[in-house]
């Protein structure tokens, strides 16, 4: 048993406090759904319910983590702790086989995560939910619990019930459990679009609301984690939009430090060109962007582009203390006094470079993209 | 940790344990024995999280303390070893010596370990070995394989003070014994749903006990006889109504040889159709006539003499399921009754002491048009 | 020496159906070629040149003309082969309509040569429909006819002709399909110079599709013989598994005249269905035999068209002649080469009269049944004999060698029909050994050793077939038994499903299912059918009802709501791959198997059976047999 144990869970501090009192009470309820944006910690919250139900000593805090259970659950090792995901098809035409590689591979994927709790699993296929993996929640769920007096199945991304061609029927399936689960099992699902889900699955759970975390938990979290200076976290909670899921997956990778700022670089020279005077500095930006492959950097370029704005809107709002980015709090000042611009110019700006990176995302030639963003936004800004 | 073993007791309770120890696991330490030493014994315990063994046996332990260590390598050492064993640990490093060998196995610590289900035996029902036994296997046969249905998976066990009755079925046909016995003090009657591979543990290790101790827990059941228990997860109820269909009414009865009727079943089976067995019985007069009819294959018929003077009835079953029930019923002759085509028809022995109340029940099959 | 050709009678003129006979140069070449096969031609001679544009010539060897039938040959409505309208009746030749020699004349610079005896010719020259000259000449027996500058005179006409390709194209496949109709006859193809087609006299059907396609095309083919209520089904169909998608051919003839038709070929798509998958259509080479009076060829000009006096008999006898061919282990896949001698007929048909040399005897081979003999063809033996007609043919190796086609083969075929019956599955239960040893192969397929190979035997889809053709049976016997439940299932439904429900309970309860309302939209299900120990009653029932309410490709296509009840319940009640069997149910599911009227074809088309023959397995060791 070499599992490391879970990383703890940031923010959601209200929530948690409601449902560890709830817990103590006795009176959690039995199916809930934590729904939230993508990133900002849900199954992680999940888990920490799933431990909250096994602890033998609950507080008001959550659970113990000292008692055997709650050690077990923070290994992801505890056997009545069911934690079900997404997988892709593993290759397999008949229903029986499929169950059991479907149970070999969330058995594979939780060894994954048990060794590295920031695992992110790169699938080939599109992970889904099948009626085989339904099933073999189902059975789990008819035995009773092997350790303690409850289980819990935490459902992941349980949205994905719905879109693929074969989940229909295993929401169906989970519907089944749903309408008369077994007295000793509680279920948690997550879902980052809740309006997903079948209506008649969101019908049967407590819905539970997650907001973003604030820019302070993320920055604890890559710090404490992560063992991320407190700059380079600061700037990265900054722009992370309250999910810690984005800010790993912003967090510079092999690339070192150089990456944020390189691409922090990219948008700022975008904004400039955007405020010049003469339009041949925003030709040359939009030349200065290769013409096909809007995808990849181009695509984290306009990132950069819009985290400039919203930084810049901080500063026009009277905000400075808002910037994602302090350091550069100073720079933007002496902008605005040279050349003030209008706040709510700057917000159809945000959205000018949200079309943009949908345009983006559709594999538009980025010199175009740029050439009519950046007079659009001069537009917006300085009229 | 350290004591002292002879190779038959850390044989003897290995062997016991090893059946509970899963093949393929999702947590590692389930591929581990538990070794826990205290007082003049050790007690070797393991788990599938569905079925857990746990044996004591006689030992001198010098020094108490607890252990798991890899349950196939630990049996496979035991097997070669040449005489008395001395088993000690240090941290996770266990050392197994005996005679002129020495060996060294990586355990894990006892804490990584499941926590056993905790059952009371204060309170339990008692009853011997072979009656246990009697009960599991002339039910639990009848509990379905098919994982539609997962309740009917499991056999039905319902405790009352002084009565414990077992059920099953697969929805076709169904057992139900009951057997008197004792309890510890008046115990509130309850319904427990059981899964037969266990029971098949239960009659392995405990079904040659003098006594054997029933009790519960909230999501177990235990079994406990000369030094053995045996603990299974249960499996969530609730179970069908079963009492609503075992037939009251059945008006049509009739004794018979169980040796007749089952040569007789039999023939006709030789030419019933593959696919579902059917044959059909005509009760009238004074005897029984059975005949099959299968198409692209042949007929056959044959009478056999019983008493009976009801009113005549053709019905059609399945003759594996007959087959089956009789080759479980416990006395020569049979006792079975019937009410209608479409309705339950049922078995019992006659005149058995040791059975006092085993029925079977089968449902018809039907022809369609 | 008499007149061959007869002015038709002015009736009989009219009611021939009036129109266009040429429309282009593929309609004069199949005018010409069915002239000159009606005058008895062993071998045609088409040249064309510029797609036929600039010249067409067609010369046979047949029996010639005199010079006055040469004259009346170019008389509108004057034809040797119809004389009365009871003659219309019995149409039994080709190019029946007198007017398709003055009609050509009439576009075109027509040459005619003729001679009766060699070297007693006559030529004839029409230009325009203008008699320009009227010869003798010095040719051999036989008639030459040349078309040249088609269209000269009607330039409206010219116009419409197209590319020079394109043209081409249809000589070459109204040529392809006159040859099909007649193997023994040998044709030459020549356009501009080139060699199209050259195909020597053929001892059938596959023959000759083997010297037009190929012998893998033939090779993919099967043999059809049937008849029932007088109508004779014979010639070639594609093996299931080597149908793909677009790339069918379909060649129909009735009496030997080619015709187009839809719906006997939908007839003989049913005949597959069950059998292929969706959207893929078999290739079809049929050839119908009808009685006179049966079938009136006159309806169109252009002779495409056909009309049956019986049409569902002619479309039943398709249907079931191709089903009764799919029957025959010779429409399973084979692992590598099929060689005739590992016990796969070589389908020689074989006139009862006139024994070959190599019959087995019915049982112990693969040919069995009804004390019916099949003749094994073997091309490595010279000791052969080529064919009851005694056409000597060449066969090539491996390949079905089909004598039915050639001039009075339907009298075999009449005797066999007479006998009563169809082509019988070629498998009997002489095909295991006397002690068969089964093998499950991954909990999927079941290995068996045959005395000719190996079979490997897909569970699932062997047991669809089973249940489908049980099933159907039972629904036809009226009867069908079903389990009584002891704790009856209750299923409830969406709207929609309910209505479906409610609408086959009837067709339900007659496979077995015996389901109730129960209050709301739910049901009650009281007995279920038990077709294998792991049987899902529950699931099966659902998922046939979420199929009969959304519909699926499989059952779509069925024809009776019996049809849809009995294609979902095999596709969802079947034993599942994965599922382990004993040594009697493989046994048990092997003989329903071969019990079943198709016993080689799932209900999707997949095969069920795949064979390893023992030569092939000789070839692969790489030791000679």
């Amino acid at each position: 048993m070499s599992g490391t144990a879970l990383p703890p869970v940031h923010g959601h501090a209200d929530v948690r406090a409601t449902l560890a009192s709830a817990a103590v009470a006795g009176s959690l309820a039995q199916s809930i759904l934590l729904h939230g944006p993508a990133g900002i910690g849900k199954e992680r919250l999940a888990l920490w319910i799933a431990q909250l139900v096994v602890c033998q000593a609950p507080t008001a805090a959550g659970g113990c983590g000292e008692c055997q259970p709650c050690r077990m659950a923070l290994k992801l090792e505890h056997p009545d702790v069911h934690w079900f995901f997404p997988l892709p098809r593993p290759d397999a035409s008949q229903p029986e086989k499929l169950r059991e590689k479907l149970e070999e591979a969330r058995y594979a994927e939780l060894s994954a995560r048990r060794t590295d709790p920031f695992h992110v699993p790169a699938y080939e296929k599109p992970p889904a939910y099948f009626l085989g993996t339904i099933q073999n929640l189902q059975k789990l769920a008819g035995m009773r619990p092997a350790m303690g007096s409850r289980k819990v199945f935490v459902v992941g991304d349980a949205e994905l019930m719905v879109p693929q061609e074969s989940s229909q029927e295993a929401a169906n399936a989970f519907l089944k459990l749903l309408e008369e689960p077994p007295a000793d099992t509680t279920l948690v699902l997550t879902a980052s679009s809740p309006g997903a889900l079948l209506p008649t699955i969101r019908s049967r759970v407590l819905p539970v609301r997650l907001l973003p975390l604030a820019a302070d938990d993320v920055q604890a979290f890559l710090v404490n984690e992560r063992g991320m200076a407190a700059d380079e976290a600061r700037a990265l909670a900054g722009i992370s939009r309250g999910a810690i899921g984005r800010a790993l997956r912003l967090a510079p990778q092999g690339g070192g430090a150089g990456v944020l700022a390189k691409r922090r670089e990219a948008g700022k020279s975008l904004l400039f060109a955007a405020l010049a005077e003469s339009p041949s500095m925003r030709f040359a930006a939009a030349h200065g962007v290769p013409p096909a492959g809007a995808r990849g950097e181009f695509t984290d370029n306009l990132e950069a582009l819009a985290e400039w704005l919203r930084d810049l809107l901080a500063v026009a709002a009277g905000a400075p203390d808002q910037v994602a980015y302090t350091g550069e709090a100073r720079l933007l000042e002496k902008m605005l006094e040279r050349r003030p611009v209008r706040p709510e110019g700057v917000a159809r700006s945000i959205m000018r470079v949200q079309e943009a990176q949908e345009l983006a995302a559709g594999n538009v030639n980025p010199q175009l993209i740029v050439s009519t963003l950046l007079r659009g936004i001069r537009t917006d800004l300085v009229g | 940790m350290r004591f002292t073993i002879t190779r038959e007791n850390l044989q003897q309770g290995l062997g016991a344990v090893a059946g509970a120890i899963p093949t393929r696991t999702t947590l590692p330490v389930l591929a581990n024995i538990l070794i826990e030493a205290e007082g003049s014994e050790v007690r070797m315990s393991g788990t599938d999280l569905d079925t857990s063994v746990s044996v004591r046996v006689p030992a001198e332990v010098a020094e108490a303390g607890a252990i798991t260590a890899p349950a196939k390598k630990l049996q496979e050492i035991a097997r070669e070893l040449p005489g008395s064993v001395e088993l000690s640990a240090q941290g996770d490093s266990i050392s197994i010596s005996s005679g002129r060998t020495r060996f060294k196995l990586n355990g894990l610590p006892r804490d990584e370990f499941p926590a056993f289900p905790r059952v009371d035996f204060e309170e339990s029902w008692k009853l011997t070995g072979p009656d246990l036994q009697r009960l599991i296997s002339h039910v639990s046969f009848a509990a379905s394989t098919e994982e539609t249905r997962p309740i009917l998976n499991g056999v039905l066990w319902q405790l009352s003070s002084g009565e414990m009755r077992m059920v099953a079925t697969n929805g076709h046909r169904l057992a139900k014994m009951t057997l008197p016995v004792e309890s510890s003090a008046e115990l509130t009657a309850v319904d427990l749903i059981v899964h037969p591979r266990a029971l098949g543990q239960v009659q392995r290790l405990l079904g040659s006990s003098a006594q054997v101790e029933v009790a519960r827990s909230e999501n177990h059941i235990g079994f406990q006889g000369g030094g053995v228990q045996v603990f299974t997860r249960l499996i969530e109820g609730p179970y069908p109504n079963y009492e609503q269909v075992i037939p009251k009414d059945n008006d049509k009865q009739l004794v018979a040889d169980k040796g007749a009727l089952t040569a007789a079943i039999r023939r006709m089976a030789i030419v019933a159709s593959d696919q579902t067995h059917r044959i059909r019985i005509a009760l009238g007069g004074s005897s029984l006539k059975f005949s099959v009819e299968t198409p692209d294959l042949g007929a056959a018929a044959e009478e056999l003499p019983v008493e009976y003077d009801g009113d005549p009835l053709e019905i059609g079953f399945n003759a594996q399921y007959l087959l089956e029930l009789l080759r479980y019923m416990p006395t020569d002759e049979v006792r079975l009754t019937f009410k209608a085509p479409e309705r339950a028809a049922t078995i019992q022995p006659v005149g058995n002491e040791d059975t006092p109340d085993y029925l079977c029940l089968v449902m018809p099959l039907r022809l369609l048009s | 020496m008499p007149r061959r050709i007869h002015v038709l009678p002015e009736k009989l003129a009219n009611q021939i159906a009036a129109g266009e006979v040429v429309e282009r140069p593929a309609s004069v070449v199949k005018e010409l070629v069915e002239n000159a096969l009606d005058a008895g031609a062993t071998r045609v001679e088409v040249v064309i040149r510029n797609g036929g544009k600039t010249e067409i010539r067609v010369s046979d060897d047949g029996h010639g003309m005199g010079k006055d039938d040469a004259l009346m040959s170019m008389d509108r409505h004057a034809t040797s082969k119809v004389r009365s309208e009871a003659d219309l009746a019995a149409i039994r030749t080709l190019g029946f309509r007198g007017e398709a020699l003055p009609s050509i004349a009439s576009v075109s610079r027509m040459v005619l040569e003729t001679a009766e005896r060699d070297g007693d010719g006559t030529r004839v020259v029409v230009t325009g429909g203008q008699m320009a000259a009227v010869e003798a000449c010095a040719r051999r027996t036989g008639t030459t006819l040349a078309v040249r500058s088609l269209f000269f005179n009607v330039p409206a006409r010219a116009k419409f002709l197209r590319t020079t390709a394109a043209e081409s194209r249809a000589v070459v496949e109204t040529v392809t399909t006159l040859a099909l109709a007649h193997p023994g006859v040998g044709f030459v193809l020549d356009a501009n110079g080139r060699e199209a087609l050259n195909l020597p006299p053929a001892a059938g059907a596959a023959e000759r599709i083997a010297a037009v396609w190929g012998p893998e095309t033939a090779g993919e083919l099967i043999p059809v013989a049937h008849r029932e209520a007088g109508v004779g089904v014979t010639g070639l169909v594609q093996r299931p598994h080597s149908s793909r998608p677009g790339s069918r051919r379909v060649y129909l003839f009735v009496n030997g005249r080619s015709f187009t038709d839809r719906s006997v070929v939908r007839a003989a798509d049913r005949a597959y269905r069950t059998t292929i998958p969706e959207g893929v259509y078999p290739s079809l080479f049929l050839f119908l035999d009808l009685p006179d009076g049966e079938v009136d060829v006159n309806v169109h000009p252009a002779k495409a068209e056909v009309r049956f006096r019986d049409r569902p008999a002619v479309e039943r006898a398709v249907e079931e002649g191709i089903r009764a061919t799919l029957a025959g282990l010779e429409s399973t896949p084979s692992i590598g080469t099929r060689a005739p001698q590992d016990g796969v007929p070589s389908f020689t048909y074989a006139s009862p009269r006139q024994p070959p040399a190599h019959v087995r005897e019915a049982p112990g081979t693969w040919g069995a049944g009804n004390g019916r003999a099949y003749a094994y063809g073997n091309p490595s033996t010279p000791s052969v004999p080529s064919s009851p007609g005694g056409t000597p043919g060449t066969t090539l190796p491996g390949e079905p060698q089909m004598t039915l086609f050639v001039a009075g083969a339907p009298e075999a075929l009449k005797d066999e029909a007479d006998a009563g019956s169809s082509i019988p599955p070629i498998v009997s239960p002489d095909l295991l050994g006397s002690a068969p040893v089964m093998w499950q192969v991954h909990s999927t397929y079941i290995l068996v050793e045959t005395r000719s190979g190996l079979l490997l035997v897909d569970q699932h889809s062997a047991h669809e077939r089973v249940l489908y053709e049980e099933l159907m049976r039972d629904f036809g016997s009226g009867s069908r038994e079903s389990q009584r439940l002891l704790f009856p299932l209750t299923l409830r439904l969406s709207p929609a499903e309910f209505s479906v429900v409610e609408e086959v309970r009837g067709v339900l309860e007659r496979a077995g299912f015996e389901v109730e309302p129960f209050g709301g939209r739910a049901v009650i299900v009281h007995s279920v059918p038990n077709p294998h120990p792991n049987f899902d009653a529950e699931r099966c029932l659902r998922e046939m009802i979420a199929e009969l309410t959304e519909g699926s490709s499989l059952i779509d296509g069925a024809r009776t709501q019996h049809q849809r009840i009995a294609l979902t319940f095999a596709c969802k009640g079947a034993i599942k791959a994965g599922q382990k069997l004993s040594q009697r149910e493989m046994g048990e599911l092997f003989d329903r198997l071969f019990a079943t009227e198709l016993p080689y074809h799932d209900i999707h088309g997949r095969p069920t059976v795949v064979q390893l023959s023992l030569t092939e397995l000789h070839r692969r060791f790489g030791r000679s047999a």
